[in-house]
């Protein structure tokens, strides 16, 4: 097994995506072990491509495999894979988490009406995921895009009975559909000029300037605009937090490790167009930047907290976004992999939370379960740790990567924004922290019947927060050259150039700053028990208070566009669709093709002479026809 | 020997339609092996043609009368599958018929083996006789039904049929003496050398041939015994009307046309001939399917009206080089899409139909609700049908269509897409029959298993044809390049 083979590894979830969902209530425990063998499968498998990819060694870039789909003339559709680098990143953070919120699953889930069917979409959802990262054309990515959303929608509503959550399920499809339209715009502009889904030659077609520049601009912007969309970019950034209504385990999936960094996985696979394209890496750097910072506020005044996460994970998405607008596809991927095993751990254990006090989400109700979930408690720390960015945990590493980019790149003012967003981030990750485990408690009947969920939920808490622990330590040469990527994963993943890790100490300095300053503040504001200080500071600036409770208001801005012109424009379209092109287009020319059917039914007489009467005119018809025309 | 393994193929069932006689005879308590010996002999014949594929070794025999080419082996997997899927379908039924269940297959049989020479044939002569192979069995099937509608369909195909094999015969006779050759590759020189002298026969002979096959393929103006037949035999003899003839008449004609009248040699003289026919009876199949109320009828109109479609990739076919390889191997597509499409439609009908023992499609009403199986698999046949993606039919439609492009004829392009517009009204409107409207009845029921089987094969095939069409389009694409090439 070879990484051309690579192809399994979404095979094998779909194959029992299908069994699950066709039999998966009748097998035993609702299949849901199956679920666990099927992502567990394509997790063993990614290590076989991994070796094999390692093992092909210098020279060789992209294991290219593809079939034809279609040949009509010269027009020919080819679906295929291509292993690179960032793909390996990406099999290895989709399979590990996949796999850890499957098990994880088996414990939350317990009990719950379809379970089958939950376990069902997630094996669909790894499939479709998977071939995303693979896929070496922008159609098929295009159509995983879209699976990938319909998981997302599914899973979202998956207690449908809910009216919150079949809204927030259509909020965060119609959003991401918008950015979606943007995105299959771009490709096909993209195909028009070069003539091609297939994405290496799409960047060979652009890196040779067979676009033209403006042209090239505008196509790009349009994909840009499908992954701002999937990855909750501002102004798009509406749908990620209402997404939580989904179970949490899909909050983990989902919403924090793998299909919302789809966007900054596509962007980067196509980062050596943007570099030629004019004007779209400021534009890339500017929406990751406005969105990392304008998070950071939204998420102060959050007191649920899943919300708090969701609002975090649209930041930390905001800073891969600068590092790509930086040029540094490399620092991206990093902090995409290292955010992708710090977050789905902070999600699995704020799911541990939530099941341990009997579904509370809200903060206020909570406080000082350190002492009842010890396991929960420790890895919870460890993920928010690096999330602040703590030295040495993995979130240090990748953020100080992406914080040398933006200085490199843009200069002091990038530099300054991104910092804040980091304090920003270290803050609120404190006041989570703090609020939920430390302090007394602030509802003794939840506290009461607060109890440590089993294992199952616990073993993969611990797995994550090793990784969460470790995995930074992937960027430094030594650890790279042992584990067969000399260089380290930054260079492994800047496949043209050498890039090696080299520690910027003063930058390094600032960085240990930021979350020091970070965590200092939110520790003064909220250690003890005691919300005197925060109280103090909302009632001094109440409007910005309200502002931040409020989210900035855009969702009552989007309510206000939807209601005011979207609904006024579609009236006017709608009454001249009714009268206009039904009642005179549509039944006019169908009124006489009734008619016409009626008049010809008269010829049908069912008389044996007429019909070889027919048939004698018939060939006199050709005849003469063909003979006027050519003899 | 060799001369058996070269008709290998068509070999094997005519062996399964004679020990279908055999066993009627010998083992008369056993008449239900009877089908399940002409499976036998069609999966007999399917495996022989592997092996031909395997063998990659295409070679004329009987002195150059019959053709083994990939051409040829494409449609005897196509037809091999129809006879499958119509055996299959019949069961039922013929058991009620309750006589002469040995002959009814075995004529089956026959018929099939007379298509398979059909697609086969390289000279006009046997190309005559393989079409009346397979006619004469279908005009007895035709009115196997005990019922007077069925005797009136057999005898009307039956007179008519006759008409048109005289027609078709005449200008067989007119060819020869233009060329003094039956064989196809002797009637191109002959035609290439004779320069413009004596067009006019020429043009005469090509109408009269094209009103011959017409007939079959069920095109205007010779298309009039379609819906009384359709209507009055029994369904699965009507649905294997509706594929097995049509689809066997154009294999004939691709080869004809373009082997014996081919580019370069007299193919102005025709193929707008063919692109006006395709033209109308797009349009004649449609506005009349839109006034049907019986569904059997309406696919009958409907088969017109796809019979027009790939039509076009005949007209197609006129010019010369990669352009040619697109419309040839456009209808050897269509033809298989078709085949898959129209016996899911004509199978789910069997069904429906003896089910609720009516074939009014008012009838249909919230079947949604009683057999969502059958419903759900017309409807997707419909929606083949109509041309929509992701089904067979979207792929046939837009090869012919393209291929039309290619050579020039955008016109005819516009007036089937139109039509395609026209056909989606009644297509789907029986679709919104099933699934919106009330139901009459509300007992739910299931298909025989027999049916189920042809049903879920031929389901599978148009959702197989439509989301992974490339190895089917490969290999159409390489059966049409062998056209014409000398072994």
């Amino acid at each position: 097994m070879g990484a051309e083979q690579a192809w399994l590894l979404p095979a094998v979830p779909a194959g029992f995506f299908i069994l699950l969902a066709l039999f998966g209530r009748y097998l035993p425990r609702q299949g849901d072990v199956l679920g666990v063998l099927a992502i567990g499968t394509s997790f063993v498998l990614f290590f076989f491509v991994l070796a094999d990819y390692l093992g092909i060694g210098e020279g060789t870039d992209t294991v290219l495999k593809s079939w034809a789909w279609s040949d009509i003339g010269d027009f020919s559709l080819r679906f295929g894979i291509a292993v690179d680098p960032i793909t390996i990143v990406m099999l290895g953070v989709v399979t590990s988490v996949a796999l850890m919120v499957n098990i994880f699953s088996i414990g939350y889930m317990k009990g719950e009406a379809r379970y089958y069917w939950f376990f069902a979409v997630l094996q669909l959802f790894a499939a479709s995921m998977l071939l995303l990262v693979l896929a070496d054309n922008l159609l098929l990515v295009y159509v995983s895009w879209e699976l990938v959303g319909v998981c997302s929608f599914l899973l979202i509503g998956f207690y449908w009975e809910k009216r919150s959550a079949t809204e927030a399920a259509k909020k965060a499809f119609i959003t991401t559909r918008i950015g979606d339209v943007g995105l299959l715009i771009g490709i096909i502009l993209l195909w028009r000029e070069a003539g091609t889904f297939n994405i290496q030659e799409i960047i060979h077609a652009a890196e040779n300037g067979e676009f033209s520049s403006t042209y090239l601009t505008v196509s790009m912007l349009f994909v840009f605009l499908g992954a701002m969309g999937k990855s909750a970019q501002f102004p798009f950034h509406v749908w990620l937090p209402d997404a939580m209504e989904g179970p949490t385990p899909v909050s983990a999936l989902i919403h924090a490790a793998t299909m919302v960094v789809a966007g900054v996985y596509l962007v980067a696979r196509l980062l050596p167009v943007y570099e030629v394209a004019d004007h779209t890496m400021i534009v890339i750097t500017l929406v990751g930047l406005i969105t990392a910072v304008l998070t950071g506020f939204m998420a102060f005044a959050q007191t649920d907290i899943k919300k708090v996460l969701a609002y975090s994970t649209v930041g930390q998405l905001g800073f891969m976004f600068i590092a790509l607008g930086s040029g540094e596809p490399a620092a991206a991927m990093f902090h995409l992999m290292t955010h992708a095993f710090f977050k789905a751990l902070l999600f699995l254990g704020s799911g541990s939370v939530i099941l341990a006090t009997h579904h509370n989400q809200d903060m206020e109700k909570m406080g000082g379960l350190w002492k009842k979930l010890p396991v929960t408690g420790t890895t919870f720390l460890i993920g928010s740790a690096a999330l602040a960015g703590v030295v040495p945990l993995a979130g240090f590493w990748s953020k100080d990567e992406i914080l040398n980019a933006a200085n490199t790149e843009w200069g002091a003012w990038a530099l300054v924004l991104t910092a804040a967003a980091a304090v920003m981030t270290a803050f609120y990750t404190t006041r989570l922290f703090i609020r939920t485990f430390m302090g007394t408690p602030r509802d003794r009947h939840v506290y009461d019947h607060t109890e440590e969920p089993g294992w199952v939920m616990g073993g993969p808490l611990v797995f994550l927060a090793f990784l969460a622990v470790v995995s930074g330590f992937l960027v430094f040469s030594g650890v790279g050259s042992a584990l067969g990527f000399p260089g380290g994963v930054t260079e492994f993943v800047y496949l043209h150039h050498p890039h090696e890790y080299s520690i910027n100490w003063g930058l390094a300095a600032l960085s240990l700053g930021i979350s020091g300053a970070g965590i200092a503040i939110g520790a003064w504001m909220y250690w003890g028990n005691s919300l005197a200080r925060s109280t103090k500071l909302a009632d001094s600036y109440p409007a910005a208070y309200r502002l931040l409770v409020n989210k900035f208001y855009f969702d009552e801005a989007y309510q206000w566009g939807i209601d005011r012109v979207v609904l006024g424009f579609s009236y006017i379209v709608s009454w001249f669709d009714r009268n206009v092109v039904n009642n005179t287009g549509v039944d006019g020319s169908g009124e006489a093709t009734v008619y016409g059917g009626f008049v010809l039914k008269f010829l049908q007489t069912g008389r044996l002479p007429n019909y070889a009467m027919g048939i004698a005119l018939g060939v006199v018809g050709l005849a003469f026809a063909g003979i006027m025309v050519r003899g | 020997m060799n001369g058996i393994d070269l008709v290998g193929p068509q070999f094997a069932v005519l062996i399964a339609a004679g020990l279908a006689l055999v066993v009627d005879a010998v083992l008369p308590r056993q008449r239900r092996l009877i089908p399940f010996v002409a499976l036998a002999g069609l999966a007999l014949s399917v495996a022989w043609s592997i092996s031909w594929v395997a063998r990659d070794d295409y070679q004329t025999a009987f002195g150059g009368t019959l053709v083994l080419d990939r051409y040829a082996v494409f449609f005897y997997f196509v037809f091999a599958g129809i006879a499958a899927a119509v055996v299959l379908a019949s069961i039922e039924w013929v058991e009620r018929a309750g006589r002469g269940q040995a002959e009814y297959y075995a004529l089956v049989l026959a018929s099939t083996a007379g298509f398979m020479f059909l697609a086969s044939s390289r000279d006009l002569i046997s190309i005559f006789i393989a079409l009346e192979l397979s006619s004469i069995p279908q005009y007895i099937l035709a009115g196997w039904g005990k019922d007077e509608r069925s005797s009136e369909a057999g005898l009307k195909y039956l007179l008519l049929g006759a008409i048109a094999s005289a027609v078709l015969l005449y200008g067989m006779a007119l060819l020869y003496g233009f060329t003094r050759t039956t064989e196809l590759g002797g009637i191109a020189d002959a035609v290439a050398a004779g320069g413009d002298a004596n067009r006019s026969l020429l043009i005469l002979a090509v109408a009269l041939v094209i009103a011959g096959f017409g007939f079959k393929m069920a095109v205007v103006p010779f298309q009039m015994w379609v819906p009384d037949v359709y209507q009055g035999a029994p369904t699965p003899v009507a649905a294997y009307l509706s594929v097995g003839s049509k689809g066997a008449a154009f294999a004939v004609v691709t080869r004809l046309f373009f082997e014996g009248l081919g580019p370069g040699v007299a193919s102005d003289d025709w193929s707008m001939i063919f692109a006006v026919v395709a033209a109308v009876s797009m349009t004649f199949g449609n506005v009349m399917a839109i006034a049907q109320t019986d569904i059997k009828r309406l696919l009958g109109y409907s088969s017109i009206a796809q019979a027009g479609n790939i039509m076009v990739g005949l007209a197609a076919i006129s010019v010369a080089g990669e352009e040619f390889v697109l419309g040839a191997s456009g209808v050897i597509f269509f033809v298989a899409a078709y085949a898959f499409t129209n016996l899911g439609a004509f199978i789910a009908v069997i069904a429906i139909s003896q089910r609720i023992g009516s074939d009014r499609i008012a009838d249909y009403a919230g079947m949604w609700k009683r057999s969502p199986a059958l419903a759900g698999v017309l409807a997707l046949c419909l929606v083949s049908l109509t041309g929509i993606p992701p089904t067979a039919g979207f792929w046939a439609k837009l090869y012919v269509f393209n291929s039309a492009i290619r050579a020039d004829m955008a016109w005819l392009v516009i007036i089937g897409v139109l039509n395609s517009l026209v056909s989606a009204y009644y297509y789907l409107g029986i679709a919104k029959t099933m699934f919106v409207a009330q139901p009459a009845e509300e007992a739910t029921f299931r298909p025989p298993l027999t049916l189920s089987i042809s049903l879920g094969v031929a389901a599978a095939g148009v959702l197989a044809l439509g989301l992974i069409p490339g190895p089917v389009l490969s290999a159409a694409h390489d059966a049409a390049e062998t056209l014409a090439l000398v072994y």
